[in-house]
């Protein structure tokens, strides 16, 4: 979860999660579109338990 | 010192000026009777603008909330003085069993305890024996009020006037029900005497019941 | 040869989705709201229906199976299920079976003081700075007995309580993804509804602050509260937007709650409730979705302001208004649901409920942009009787 992070969509953004990486050997998009799809889930999951629980 | 002050700063919910005001008037020496007098001639008035669609549920709560504050602030003069002098009635009133809102009751409380009667708060999902019960308790209670929002309380309802009746304790009382989805059909198929539309409408039945 | 399932439904689609837009359908569509009701046609307890996500589901399809004429229906009206709940501790339900008879509605505990809130006077500032920071981190663990926020000592409650809550959810959608196909494919059945919005003011009223508190803050701090309102709207809209359904076939529903007349002035209205509904309610229908206001209770005082909004971009179901004036304020804009009063589902016979459907059908089916339904949702206090009764009358006159 990053620290602040007020965008609809998002929790722990993939530029944020990229620093952690020293280099990305082969097609970043891959790492980059399941990091993210995973993301956008955690957030409409956690948004699902105020609207809708 | 005239209390008027408070009545007009209370009806206009300047909280922090109607403070200073029950301040001032306990420096003054004014008695705390009177200072709840005043506060209660205000929690009417806000009743009454409340029928007329000038006040509503959130000014009701707010103005409970600050009514609060000034029984508090003059809670060390009641006692001097033995208490809050006489009442105009008491009602005992409750959510019923299988319903847990209490909203609604809790605005027919402020107006009913803000226009001068005695209130026995039974909470909520409140079974029919504890209105029994409570009826038992208090035999100088003459109205009972109900509070309904689930329409899948309405059986629980009906229970409740029916425990009441099976009490033997039936001719005490006048019942009143309230709530979102209750109408005239809901009081009577569930054998209520009232079907008070809001808290005004619900102080009013009180208040004829106890000719006052 | 008789109809397929696939044939009915598609049938069923067409005239649900023309009343929608306020075309005239072959026949008025029949979309009863029912909750608890479900559980009591396919002759299972509250608690069967609220606990067990099989069962509840399952009640949703013999429902559909039973009671004649349903051409849409909601696979999870009763919205909570409990085993999800519990199985993180959410706080702020009382469950049927559990704390409440087997036969009663699971309820919301509203937080009674500041003390109780799940979001203290003293954090606005924190929410309105970043929302999903606050639920994540605040708002989450305060509302369940087992997650902790960060900071304070972990527990194997806690790590377990996250894993729970994100099997379980998981869990539960699969189920009703399941089920909604269950519907179509076993019932011929359109689901409803997809996506759900929240009013920002009624979500930081009820899950945030309580009625007690938001009606006090509006007084002491309103600044804050229209500011938060504020922060917390893009949130509502992307959120109903990414749960829609793709093809835009059928509404999301919003849920309208304490800006109902009586609750707060028309000038509280107007400052704090409206200005953000109104903008989700458009960016919504900028995506394609049409809202169901659900307008609980009565909203009279607001018609003429719903006229705002552009036409055809929400369904006005009518709960305590009369439905004649909703009709005539609103009619030439939006299309139209309820009529059939709750409290003649419960103690009036099938005859009276036939008669209501035909008057309703009468008036309102010949100009279109008119979708039978009770006024609230129901519950277990209606009888089936009657429940059978409105599917009868709208298979009966509902041919206009």
């Amino acid at each position: 979860m990053a620290e602040k992070t007020s965008v609809p969509g998002v929790c722990f953004p993939w530029e944020e999660k990229k620093k952690e990486y020293e280099e990305i050997k082969g097609d970043e998009e891959i790492v980059k579109t399941w990091w993210e799809q995973y993301d956008v889930h955690a957030y409409v999951h956690l948004w699902f338990c105020v609207i809708g629980l | 010192m005239n209390t008027k002050k408070i009545t007009e700063l209370l009806v206009e919910l300047e909280e922090d000026k109607v403070y200073d005001a029950v301040d001032e008037a306990i420096a003054a020496g004014v008695s705390g009777r009177e200072i709840l007098k005043a506060s209660q001639a205000a929690m009417a008035t806000i009743g009454e603008m409340y029928k007329r669609e000038e006040a509503f549920v959130a000014d009701m709560m707010f103005a409970g909330e600050i009514m609060r504050n000034i029984l508090t602030r003059i809670q060390p003069l009641l006692e001097k003085e033995g208490g809050k002098g006489a009442t105009l009635g008491k009602a005992i009133i409750g959510t019923v069993k299988g319903d847990i809102h209490d909203l609604g009751k809790d605005v027919v409380m402020i107006a009913l305890e803000g226009n001068g009667f005695e209130v026995i708060d039974l909470g909520v999902d409140v079974p029919p024996e504890k209105f029994v019960e409570a009826l038992k308790n208090n035999p100088d209670a003459k109205v009972v009020g109900l509070s309904v929002f689930l329409t899948s309380a309405f059986p629980s309802t009906e229970k409740t006037v029916k425990a009441i009746a099976d009490s033997g304790k039936r001719g005490q009382v006048k019942i009143m029900v309230g709530g979102a989805p209750v109408t005239e059909v809901v009081a009577r198929e569930t054998g209520c005497d009232y079907f008070a539309e809001d808290a005004a409408a619900g102080v009013s039945f009180t208040r004829s019941v106890y000719g006052v | 040869m008789a109809k397929s399932m696939e044939d009915l439904y598609q049938e069923r689609m067409e005239r649900y989705k023309k009343a929608n837009r306020m075309e005239k359908p072959d026949k008025v569509p029949f979309r009863p709201f029912a909750a608890e009701l479900a559980g009591k046609v396919a002759g299972y307890t509250a608690q069967q229906v609220t606990h067990d996500p099989d069962l509840g589901l399952d009640a949703v399809i013999k429902m559909c199976e039973r009671v004649p004429g349903i051409d849409a229906a909601v696979v999870n009206m009763v919205y909570v299920n409990t085993s999800v709940t519990e199985s993180y501790g959410l706080k702020y339900y009382r469950v049927p079976g559990i704390q409440l008879d087997a036969d009663d509605s699971f309820q919301y505990m509203e937080p009674q003081n500041d003390e109780e809130a799940f979001m203290k006077v003293e954090d606005y500032e924190r929410f309105i700075e970043d929302p999903n920071e606050f639920v994540m981190n605040v708002w989450l663990p305060r509302t369940s007995n087992y997650m902790v926020p960060p900071g304070e000592e972990n527990t194997w409650k806690n790590n377990l309580a996250w894993m729970k809550n994100g099997i379980a959810i998981q869990q539960y959608f699969q189920k009703l993804g399941a089920n909604v196909g269950r519907m179509r494919t076993d019932t011929g059945t359109v689901s409803a509804i997809a996506g759900a919005l929240k009013a920002p003011f009624d979500i930081l009223a009820d899950k945030f602050r309580g009625f007690r508190g938001i009606a006090y803050d509006i007084r002491r701090c309103p600044e804050k509260v229209l500011k938060a309102t504020e922060a917390i709207a893009p949130h509502m809209a992307w959120n109903c937007i990414a749960t829609a359904d793709p093809s835009r076939n059928v509404p999301c529903s919003h849920w309208m709650h304490r800006g109902a007349t009586g609750f707060f002035s028309e000038e509280v209205f107007q400052k704090f409730y409206w200005p953000t509904l109104k903008q989700v309610t458009e960016q919504i229908w900028g995506a394609g979705i049409q809202t169901i206001y659900y307008a609980e209770g009565k909203w009279a005082r607001n018609l003429k302001t719903f006229r705002e909004l552009p036409d055809k971009s929400i369904i006005f179901h009518c709960d305590k208004d009369d439905i004649y004036e909703v009709k005539r304020v609103l009619g030439d804009k939006f299309p139209i649901s309820g009529g059939v009063p709750n409290d003649m589902l419960a103690f009036g016979e099938p005859a009276d409920v036939k008669k209501r459907v035909k008057q309703l059908i009468q008036d309102f089916g010949p100009d279109g942009g008119y979708i039978l339904d009770a006024e609230a949702i129901m519950q277990q206090d209606v009888k089936v009787e009657n429940f059978i009764a409105m599917g009868e009358a709208c298979e009966e006159y509902g041919y206009i």
